[in-house]
């Protein structure tokens, strides 16, 4: 079997049948494109417009953002922006590819940043939106200066209490200080800026859309911590709903943060996961030639034995995880379920605005 | 006063939040595993994968460490 490899303009043909001609630059830098590889037959796919994508469509997209197809990577084009990306363009067998996959020539950049940007950045807009949002509709109905009291310490044991202690307190177990708000803030802009630009400096696609996603977690983090510098941190408080019949309180600002960007933290790892085991250089099919081409295991090239997990079942896990985290400390106080609606009759029941302050419920 | 009040709410939202834990650490301790066994990454992506679990498992740990550290001492 032929082992030609391109490598970019030129042909190379090997100088003996038991040696591929590979070119030492690719090895080093880039992988070659094999135009011998086998490629499965595929089924027609359609070209998907973006403007009529559904909002489900959208979410799989992004979700699956960084998983590279087989085929793509069959064909050389991992580099390519159109590839992985949900964006198939049919291109005939025979015509050769746009860009070589060669480190000399970099793949050229079509736009700035690829599709998933703007999914990053509506959902940074949805954080802000429904953190203001949720504040605005909620500050009438929060007790004043309610503060938690069940804070453990190293030894197990709960701090004795800041009944009445003003909002924001310094002293307060619970308040984040403005210095490490501060700190905390310079940190994750500092992160956002490292990543923003590794993605505008970045050629690879699949290397920009990590990029981008770390960026999007550091922007949600520094704008958490921004908040929290201006004192705009707010908790939900739920009176008598203690052991001892104590107001618990959590930071609605911080389960927010934690419902938007660990999601993405999660898929980020997948994500890791897809790059570094999809779009390496497939070594064992370029030493074993034909060998690994006839044998799909063995042309994996990684010995890997984990299988990626279902993303959507792992966003949906970590949101269920966050919301029984915050329920489960509302259910301290008698662990039955009518605690748990209660929780929910705190925010919807419309006589509940006047309730809070006088420690009873509607 | 009960530190673990047991109920069938607090039981099963427990249950819920163990299990979602479970799930999500095993996938993401599985694949950050898998590649640094079967990655041939460059230094540089070798370096930000370490850097991504040393965050991940050690850099939140000291964190909080030292904010506890720091509300002992005061």
């Amino acid at each position: 079997m032929s082992t030609r490899v391109d490598k970019g303009s030129a042909e190379a043909e090997p100088l003996s049948p038991a040696l591929p001609s590979v070119n030492p630059i690719h090895l080093i830098c880039e992988y070659p494109v094999r135009h011998d590889a086998p490629v499965a037959p595929e089924p027609p796919r359609k070209m998907n417009v973006r403007g009529a994508r559904s909002e489900g469509a959208r979410f799989h997209l992004f979700v699956n953002s960084a998983s590279i197809d087989p085929r793509d990577r069959a064909r050389g084009c991992s580099n390519d922006r159109a590839c992985g990306s949900g964006i198939v363009v049919s291109v005939p067998r025979d015509t050769p590819p746009p860009f070589p996959a060669s480190p000399l020539t970099p793949t050229p950049t079509l736009t700035l940043f690829p599709r998933q940007q703007p999914t990053i950045t509506g959902l940074f807009t949805a954080f802000v939106k429904v953190n203001g949002q949720l504040r605005r509709w909620y500050e009438p109905l929060a007790p004043p200066n309610v503060i938690s009291d069940h804070i453990p310490d190293l030894a197990g044991a709960f701090h004795a209490t800041h009944p009445g202690g003003p909002r924001g307190d310094p002293d307060s177990p619970i308040d984040v200080d403005t210095h490490h708000a501060l700190v905390a803030l310079v940190i994750f802009a500092v992160a956002f800026v490292f990543n923003m630009n590794a993605a505008l400096w970045s050629a690879q696609n699949n290397r920009c859309r990590l990029n981008l996603q770390v960026a999007y977690i550091s922007a949600v983090a520094a704008w958490t911590h921004w908040e929290m510098y201006r004192g705009q941190d707010w908790y939900v408080a739920v009176p008598n709903a203690g052991a001892r019949g104590q107001t618990v309180s959590f930071s609605c600002l911080r389960q927010l943060e934690w419902v938007f960007t660990t999601p993405i933290l999660l898929l980020l790892v997948q994500n890791l996961h897809a790059y570094a085991l999809s779009s390496l250089p497939d070594q064992q099919l370029i030493e074993a030639g034909g060998f690994a081409a006839k044998n799909p295991k063995m042309s994996s090239g990684n010995g890997s034995t984990y299988t990626p997990a279902n993303r959507l079942r792992l966003v949906l896990a970590d949101e269920a995880m966050i919301l029984a985290g915050t329920f489960l400390f509302i259910s301290f106080r008698t662990g039955n379920w009518t605690d748990v609606v209660f929780c929910t009759q705190v925010c919807s029941c419309p006589s509940s605005r006047s309730a809070p302050r006088e420690g009873r419920c509607c | 006063m009960p530190i673990f009040p047991f109920g069938a709410a607090r039981g099963a939202l427990l249950l819920t939040a163990m299990a979602c834990f479970t799930y999500i650490v095993y996938h993401s301790v599985h694949a950050l595993i898998d590649i640094t066994i079967f990655m041939t990454l460059s230094i540089a992506d070798l370096g930000r994968l370490y850097a991504i679990c040393f965050l991940k498992t050690i850099c939140w740990r000291l964190v909080s460490l030292y904010f506890r550290m720091g509300k002992l001492t005061d």
